[in-house]
C-alpha cells in the first residue's frame, strides 16, 4: 500500500501535465479550464486518497496559473483578481479532493461492516447448526447410556437367576443321569449367553463412548488363569497347557478386555477341536517387535481351510448349523475387542494341522526392579 | 454338631435374593434375606449375622451406605455383589469396610469359596506360622519354605507376602500395599508394587505360567488365592 505511493503520485503529476497540455491545445477559456482541473483532482483523489489528492490540487493550481493566467508560461500574476480566482481554485480542489477521500473511505469501512455483518450472520448460522446438530448427538448419547444400562440391568439379571435356579436343578438332578446332563448342560449355554451378552454389551460401550478401555500392566499368566476360571468346563473336559516364557514382559491392556478376547479364542478352540486333543496357550516376546507380547491359543481342530469350506456347505447336522455362527461371532467379538485393546488377532494355519491364534498386545513398560 | 453359619443376603432382585438364599442354604448355612440397606441394617442389629452378602445397587438404601452403617457397630465379614466394570465401587466398598467382592456374572462355586474364606478368616485367631499348600511362612523367623526349598526374599518381598498371605482370600488394594509395605513412601507407584510383586511371585511360584499363590485383581490389586489349610 505504502509502496505504491510514488507511483501513484508520479501519475497523478503526470494526468495533471496531460490536462494542462490538452486544456491548451484546445484553448479553453479560464473558466472551463478551471473545471477541468477540478474534475482531474476529484478523480485523482477519488482513485489515490488524500496524498494524491493534495499533490494533484497543488499542482493543477499551479499549472492553471501558468497555462492559462497571463502572463502565460510564467507564476505570475498580472490581474489581482485571478490570484482570488486561483486561491479559490486551490481551496476548492484541496476540499473536494478530501470530501472525495471522505467518502470514499466511508464507503470502503460500510462495505466492510456490511461483509463483516454477514460473517458474522453465517457464523451465527453454523454455530446454531451446531449446536442443534451436538443437542441431538447428546440426546442421541443419552438415549444410548440408559438403554444400554436398562439392556444390562434387564439381560443380566434374569440370566443370573437363571444360573442360581439351573444350580439348584442340578442338585435335584443328582443320581438322575440324563437331568444332570440336561442341567449341566443349560447352565453351561446360560454361561455362554452371559458372556455373549457381556461381551457385546461392552463393545456397545465402547462404541457409545460410555467406556474406554483402561488399561493396565497386566501379566499373560494372570490372564490365562483367569481364563481357566471363566470356562471351568473347558478346563474340566480336556487338557490345556500353559506356557509363559520367563523373559515375557506383562502386556499392557484393559484386563478384562483381553481376558474376553482370549476367553473367546479358547472357546472357538474349544469347539474346532477333538476333545482327547490339547489346546495349548502360549505367552512370549514378540518375534520381530521389542515392543508387543504375543499370546497364542493353538488347537488341532480342522484348520482354516477346513472350516472356510465348512462354511459354503449346507449344515449337514444341527450340530453343525449352531456351530458356525456362533463360531463367527465370537471370532468377531474377539478381533473387535482385540483392536480395542490396541492389539491385532490373526488365525494362521498351525503345522500339523490345526489353527493358531495369534494376539499380539502392546508390552508393559515397567521400571526395572532393584536388585535383590 | 456346630451351629450353621448364619448369612443375611441383600439385593433388591428377588429372583437373584431367593436364588442367592437358597443355594446358600444347599451349601449347608442358614440363610436370610433383606431387600436393601436400611432393612438388611436393623437385620444386622437384631440377628447379629456372621456374614453379610450384598449388592452395591439398590433403590432406597445402597450397598455403600449398608456397608458404612454395619461397619459403625460391628466386625461381620462383609462381601459384595459387583458388576464388571465396576472397579471404583469395588475399591471403594474395600475402602468404607467391605472384606471381599465377587463380581457378577460368578458362578456359585466361586462364591460359596468366598463365603469359606470370609467365614474362616474372621473366626481364626492369629498366628506366626501361615500354612498353605506347599508352602509354609513362619513370620515370626521370616522364613519360607515352597515344597521342598527355602525361598529367600527381601525383606519388602516379605513384608508384601505377609502382607497377602494374612490376608490370604481377600483383595488387598494396591493403595494398601503402598501404605503398609512402603509405609506411603514419596515417590512409590503402582507399578513399583507390580514390580516388586512380580519379583516376588517368581521367587514364589513353582511354575510361573500357573500361579499358586499370587493371584492379581484387575485394577483393585491382589489376592492370595491358595487356601490355609
Amino acid at each position: 500500500m505504502r509502496d505504491d505511493r510514488p507511483r501513484k503520485v508520479l501519475l497523478a503529476v503526470l494526468t495533471i501535465g496531460a490536462v494542462s497540455g490538452v486544456a491548451r491545445l484546445a484553448d479553453l477559456n479560464e473558466p472551463t479550464a478551471g473545471f477541468v482541473y477540478l474534475l482531474a483532482v476529484l478523480f485523482l483523489a477519488m482513485w489515490g486518497g488524500v496524498v494524491v489528492g493534495a499533490v494533484a490540487s497543488l499542482l493543477a493550481t499551479a499549472c492553471y496559473n501558468v497555462f492559462f493566467f497571463p502572463p502565460l508560461y510564467t507564476f505570475n500574476v498580472a490581474d489581482p483578481s485571478n490570484w482570488v480566482a486561483l486561491t479559490t481554485f486551490l481551496v476548492t480542489s484541496v476540499v473536494v479532493s478530501r470530501l472525495v477521500v471522505r467518502a470514499r473511505e466511508q464507503a470502503q469501512q460500510a462495505e466492510q461492516r456490511q461483509r463483516e455483518v454477514e460473517a458474522l450472520a453465517a457464523e451465527r448460522e453454523r454455530f446454531l447448526e451446531e449446536r442443534a446438530h451436538l443437542q441431538a448427538l447428546r440426546e442421541s448419547d443419552e438415549l444410548k447410556t440408559s438403554l444400554l444400562r436398562a439392556v444390562s440391568h434387564d439381560l443380566q439379571t434374569p440370566l443370573t437367576a437363571i444360573a442360581l435356579h439351573t444350580e439348584a436343578l442340578r442338585r435335584e438332578a443328582a443320581g438322575k443321569a440324563e437331568l444332570g446332563d440336561t442341567a449341566a448342560a443349560i447352565a453351561d449355554e446360560t454361561a455362554r449367553l452371559r458372556r455373549r451378552v457381556d461381551n457385546l454389551l461392552t463393545m456397545a460401550r465402547l462404541d457409545a463412548g460410555r467406556a474406554a478401555p483402561r488399561p493396565e500392566p497386566t501379566s499373560p499368566a494372570d490372564l490365562f488363569r483367569a481364563a481357566g476360571e471363566n470356562l471351568p468346563l473347558v478346563w474340566a473336559h480336556r487338557e490345556v497347557t500353559i506356557r509363559v516364557d520367563d523373559d515375557c514382559p506383562d502386556v499392557h491392556v484393559d484386563p478384562s478386555l483381553a481376558l474376553e478376547v482370549i476367553v473367546n479364542l479358547i472357546e472357538n478352540a474349544h469347539h474346532a477341536a477333538p476333545v482327547e486333543t490339547a489346546i495349548e496357550l502360549l505367552a512370549r516376546q514378540h518375534p520381530t517387535d521389542a515392543e508387543q507380547v504375543r499370546l497364542e491359543v493353538l488347537d488341532r481342530g480342522p484348520g482354516l481351510a477346513a472350516s472356510t469350506e465348512r462354511r459354503d456347505e449346507a449344515p449337514a447336522s444341527a450340530t453343525a448349523a449352531g456351530d458356525l455362527p456362533r463360531r463367527g461371532l465370537g471370532l468377531e467379538i474377539a478381533r473387535s475387542l482385540a483392536k480395542a485393546s490396541a492389539g491385532s488377532l490373526e488365525l494362521v494355519e498351525r503345522p500339523g494341522g490345526g489353527t493358531v491364534a495369534q494376539l499380539d498386545l502392546p508390552a508393559a513398560q515397567l521400571p526395572r526392579a532393584e536388585p535383590a | 454338631m456346630p451351629l450353621a453359619p448364619l448369612i443375611l443376603v441383600v439385593d433388591d432382585d428377588p429372583g437373584i435374593r431367593e436364588g442367592l438364599a437358597r443355594e446358600l442354604r444347599a451349601a449347608g448355612y442358614t440363610a436370610t434375606t433383606a431387600s436393601d440397606g436400611g432393612e438388611a441394617f436393623d437385620a444386622v442389629r437384631a440377628i447379629n449375622p456372621d456374614l453379610v452378602l450384598t449388592d452395591l445397587a439398590m433403590p432406597n438404601s445402597d450397598g455403600f451406605a449398608l456397608i458404612s452403617a454395619i461397619r459403625g457397630v460391628a466386625r461381620t465379614p462383609i462381601l459384595v455383589l459387583s458388576v464388571r466394570g465396576g472397579e471404583p465401587d469395588k475399591i471403594r466398598a474395600l475402602d468404607l469396610g467391605a472384606d471381599d467382592f465377587v463380581t457378577k456374572p460368578f458362578s456359585v462355586g466361586e462364591l460359596l469359596a468366598r463365603v469359606r474364606a470370609q467365614l474362616r478368616r474372621s473366626s481364626g485367631g492369629p498366628s506366626t506360622v501361615l500354612r498353605f499348600d506347599d508352602l509354609t511362612i513362619d513370620l515370626e523367623r521370616r522364613h519360607v519354605m515352597q515344597g521342598e526349598r527355602e525361598v529367600h526374599l527381601t525383606p519388602t518381598e516379605m513384608a508384601l507376602l505377609e502382607l497377602l498371605a494374612l490376608n490370604a482370600g481377600k483383595p488387598v488394594t494396591l493403595d494398601q500395599m503402598i501404605a503398609r509395605v512402603w509405609k506411603g513412601a514419596p515417590g512409590t507407584t503402582d507399578d513399583t508394587v507390580r514390580v516388586h510383586v512380580g519379583t516376588l511371585r517368581r521367587k514364589l511360584e513353582p511354575d510361573p505360567s500357573r500361579p499358586r499363590y499370587i493371584g492379581s485383581e484387575p485394577w483393585v490389586g491382589y489376592r492370595f488365592i491358595a487356601e490355609p489349610l
